[in-house]
């Protein structure tokens, strides 16, 4: 039980030290997202972009009857990512997920709406969670 | 100016090896290659050798440098959330990140905006953060580049190699500092990271570079202060210590600044640079932008 709870340690050790802290760098995610709140967004992955830094997944999602398109932006670059079980065939298109994240400061001019992602949770209850921001903010979800 | 040599040549390790090897040579065939193989085996022990004797030597300054304290006053010397929260991100809060202090608060001596020019402080009106470069995948340019770690230094001879770890602002990049007493070339030549010539005063190695190109984050990517082809960069590398390296820049560009802008960012030696496999994808660099990004030029 010590071995099995030394190694959970251990792992979450490497997660946090894996951390892509050189992309968050200079592109300063606290400059573009509200990290002191936390939203979720359900809906169907309609496109994949699995590209550094940033990759990201569109989805539509129903809003008061109105079908909205949000793109979910990832951290993690592509490798980051991989470390996590998520790669192109584990998010086909159709997939239907939550993601839990943050919702930008402002909207952009590209016309749909954005959150930066820490946790996806899929139609079967698999939930990925990448990294502990929820935690480390310590802000209650207040979707 | 030639660099201190400590390779562990007289050892008695390395007279055995070198004793073998020419034994194997004379019998030759497969002796030949089997002699070579303990030489390979003692190269980690003379590399750790060479690598204590660089450590010792305040003119080597082969190695990784980091900045563990990034963004903070171990690193940077102030607390960039007070000293630029006068300037205001896309969505109008206060800005909480910046390489250099905007005002002379959280720690900061000195305030950029008293030494930007009327032009800079007018640029600093019109930018916004769609036009930084590094959303579309370029390279952050020095400084700015340096402001987490210096890099993986290898000294030789007449150059100096800075390796820089390879990520979305960095895809690539080696710095080359030439020793060798050359010149700069023509202002014809512009290079991303400038072009750098070094020599040492005493223990300091001063690096100066110029022919840079014109950028709008050319002293600062956050909040994305320009320089222009007239920039001068003087880097002044100081170990003050076997493990700890300070560097400190002047930054001289007549088109932007009205006196020249000094500051020192710490370092510290790594084991290794962190691991990346990284190649930048612009659309996935400016994504961002458009879900989060809002711009006054938004048409």
């Amino acid at each position: 039980m010590r071995l099995r709870t030394g190694l959970l340690i251990l792992a979450l050790a490497a997660v946090i030290a894996g951390r892509p802290a050189q992309v968050q760098a200079h592109h300063s995610v606290a400059n573009f997202w509200e990290q002191s709140k936390i939203i979720a967004v359900t809906g169907t992955v309609t496109k994949v972009l699995l590209v550094n830094p940033h990759p990201s997944l569109f989805m539509d999602v129903m809003e008061d009857g109105q079908k909205v398109q949000y793109v979910a932006i990832l951290g993690q670059g592509v490798a980051g990512l991989a470390k996590f079980g998520l790669t192109k065939d584990s998010l086909p298109i159709g997939t239907k997920l939550t993601v839990d994240g943050h919702p930008p400061k402002a909207s952009g001019s590209g016309g749909a709406k954005g959150i930066l992602v820490f946790a996806f949770t899929f139609e079967d209850g698999k939930k990925v969670v990448l990294g502990d921001e929820a935690a480390a903010f310590g802000v209650p979800r207040n979707n | 100016m030639a660099l201190k040599r400590s390779r562990a040549s007289d050892s008695p390790w390395t007279v055995a090896i070198s004793l073998a090897a020419l034994m194997a040579m004379a019998f030759g065939g497969l002796t030949n290659v089997a002699a070579q193989a303990p030489a390979g085996r003692a190269s980690a022990a003379e590399r750790a050798a060479e690598a204590e004797a660089a450590a010792k030597d305040p003119r080597n300054f082969t190695g990784y440098w980091g900045m563990p304290g990034y963004k903070t006053p171990a690193g940077h010397g102030f607390e960039a959330r007070i000293a630029c929260a006068a300037l205001k991100d896309p969505s109008g809060a206060p800005m909480e990140r910046c390489d250099q202090p905007w005002e002379a608060k959280g720690g900061a001596k000195f305030g950029l905006k008293d030494f930007l020019n009327k032009r800079g402080l007018a640029w600093m009106e019109f930018r916004d953060e769609q036009m930084s470069e590094k959303h579309l995948c370029l390279p952050t340019m020095l400084p700015g580049i340096m402001d987490h770690e210096a890099g993986s230094v290898r000294m030789l001879d007449g150059v100096m190699l800075i390796q820089l770890t390879t990520d979305a602002f960095a895809e690539g990049v080696t710095r080359t500092v030439y020793m060798d007493g050359r010149q700069h070339p023509g202002p014809h030549e512009v290079f991303m990271q400038g072009h750098s010539v070094g020599r040492f005063e005493g223990d300091e190695l001063v690096i100066e570079t110029t022919n840079f190109p014109f950028s709008p984050d050319g002293l600062d990517d956050h909040i994305h202060v320009p320089s222009s082809a007239a920039k001068k960069l003087t880097e002044r590398w100081k170990k003050i210590g076997p493990d700890k390296l300070d560097v400190t820049f002047t930054q001289e560009d007549p088109i932007f600044l009205k006196k020249p802008w000094t500051w020192t960012w710490h370092y510290v030696k790594g084991t290794q640079p962190p691991l990346t496999n990284f190649s930048c994808d612009p659309e996935g660099a400016f994504m961002q932008m458009k879900v989060a990004t809002p711009s006054k030029y938004d048409e």
